[in-house]
């Protein structure tokens, strides 16, 4: 389980996160939706210490991390209990499919170098990229790569994935491909938190959305409910934005 | 060129040769090596801007471009001494080809450095590296691959560069070249041979260079 409370974060003048508190439970999927510069990717990113909140905690499986007093080896522990899939995938580009999976396992985990390609093979397996092991990432469709970023996040089994706009830099074919991979995940009972622009997919699989709006949480529900019966006038708004000329669902 | 001339230059081929493989070779090898891992370390310090020793690298750099390294091999070997530290021609020059490398290829590792994007190593931190793990295992290679080809000229720079070896008396190519044509006044074919033994050891480097950057090339 995951518990974010209070998290705040501002740069310069601009108070980005005025206080964010969120739960995911294990299994749970949770979509963070909302308009551009509303926060949702510096939360996701707080959420990781790839940003550092100014304040707040955050809870991991039982263990509290006061972001104010959060020592390096901490954050370490932490994000070997996460992964984090990137809007650009950020493989490593000196790294074939397979290494980019294993490199998390044998150089942070020490497994043993046999054992982690297995472990890794499978994770490609999962995301349906078994024959391209051997590929580098430059030699891949973005759709591919973004499936590789999948698996080097699920690989070592951790307690959440975090997802920042997985398919934002993709065309509609490749956005299908990463979204049904996504889809599968959440079905085999994998943790996530997608932030998304992909309304379909937040309705259709994740369990709960949270709306933000101006580094707030404007609302929160289960994700039918909340496509079906936005509460605030913000969320109307932004929902209709995604209904020009088809209903949405 | 007579049959004499063309004899004497079949004779002292091998005895430049020699030279070639015992000095030049062994001096810009060692000093490449030592540069490399100075360089490295230089760069690492200035992209951590590590307090104090950040200032001392770039005071450093700013000595080794600004002074001429004949000036530099000078210092070392014929000043030191006046100061109580003795060094012998060998060391003397080891040392100052390695602050030379370390001083110019810094900036080209730096450079290459910054140039792999930074989610390379934010996706590094996520998969639980430290700070060292990432530069070892992900940005440096990738750095690698951009200072190749920079790092490559300045290698053959320093090749002809061994040549100032000779102002501290060390027997190097083209000390021995000048040696001989001392005895035989044959000084242009001999230079001339001495430059042609450069050639051979960079002509031979470059295509190395060529080789590797292909193989660079495949992977990525």
């Amino acid at each position: 389980m995951l518990q974010a409370t209070n998290i705040k974060k501002r740069f310069g003048d601009n108070e980005v996160l005025k206080g964010i508190s969120l739960t995911v439970r294990t299994g749970d999927v949770v979509s963070i939706v909302g308009p551009s510069g509303s926060g949702k990717t510096t939360l996701l990113r707080c959420m990781n210490f790839l940003e550092m909140a100014d304040e707040g905690e955050l809870n991991l499986d039982d263990k509290l991390y006061d972001v104010r007093k959060v020592r390096k080896n901490e954050i370490r522990e932490y994000r070997k209990k996460t992964g984090f899939v990137f809007q650009n995938y950020n493989l490593f580009a000196n790294k074939t499919a397979l290494g980019n999976v294993t490199a998390g396992l044998t150089i942070v985990r020490k497994v043993p170098a046999k054992q982690a390609e297995e472990i890794a093979a499978d994770a490609l397996t999962r995301v349906g990229l078994q024959d391209k092991m051997s590929f580098y990432p430059s030699q891949l469709s973005g759709g591919q790569q973004q499936r590789v970023s999948i698996a080097r996040a699920i690989a070592a089994d951790p307690s959440v994935v975090f997802f920042d706009e997985p398919t934002s830099a993709l065309d509609p074919e490749l956005t299908k491909e990463v979204l049904s991979v996504m889809k599968k995940l959440a079905d085999e009972g994998t943790t996530m938190v997608v932030v998304t622009h992909e309304m379909q997919f937040a309705r259709n699989v994740s369990d709960r959305v949270i709306f933000m709006e101006d580094g707030t949480v404007l609302e929160e529900a289960a994700a039918e409910e909340f496509f079906r019966n936005p509460q605030s006038e913000r969320s109307v708004r932004f929902l209709e934005s995604f209904s020009v000329g088809a209903e949405p669902g | 060129m007579n049959e004499r001339i063309l004899q004497e230059l079949s004779d002292s081929f091998v005895k430049l040769l020699i030279p070639g493989i015992r000095v030049t070779i062994p001096l810009t090898a060692i000093s490449f090596s030592l540069g490399l891992i100075l360089a490295l370390t230089v760069a690492l310090i200035e992209i951590a801007r590590i307090p104090v020793l950040n200032q001392a690298v770039r005071c450093y750099v700013w000595i080794i471009r600004t002074t001429p390294m004949i000036v530099q091999l000078f210092v070392v070997y014929y000043g030191l001494p006046n100061v109580g530290i003795k060094l012998d021609a060998f060391p003397s020059a080891i040392l100052v080809f390695t602050l030379s490398v370390g001083a110019y290829c810094s900036e080209t590792i730096r450079a290459a450095i910054l140039s792999v994007s930074s989610g390379q190593m934010e996706a590094a931190y996520c998969v639980g590296m430290n700070y060292l793990q990432a530069m070892w295992h992900i940005v440096l290679p990738q750095a690698f691959r951009t200072a190749f080809p920079p790092l490559s000229n300045s290698l053959i720079g320093l090749v002809k560069d061994t040549s100032l070896a000779y102002s501290v008396a060390i027997v190097e190519i083209l000390a021995t070249a000048q040696r001989i044509a001392a005895r035989t006044y044959d000084y242009f074919w001999l230079y001339c041979e001495a430059g042609l033994i450069y050639m051979i050891i960079c002509t031979i480097l470059t295509f190395a260079q060529r080789k590797i950057e292909k193989k660079l090339e495949r992977t990525g």
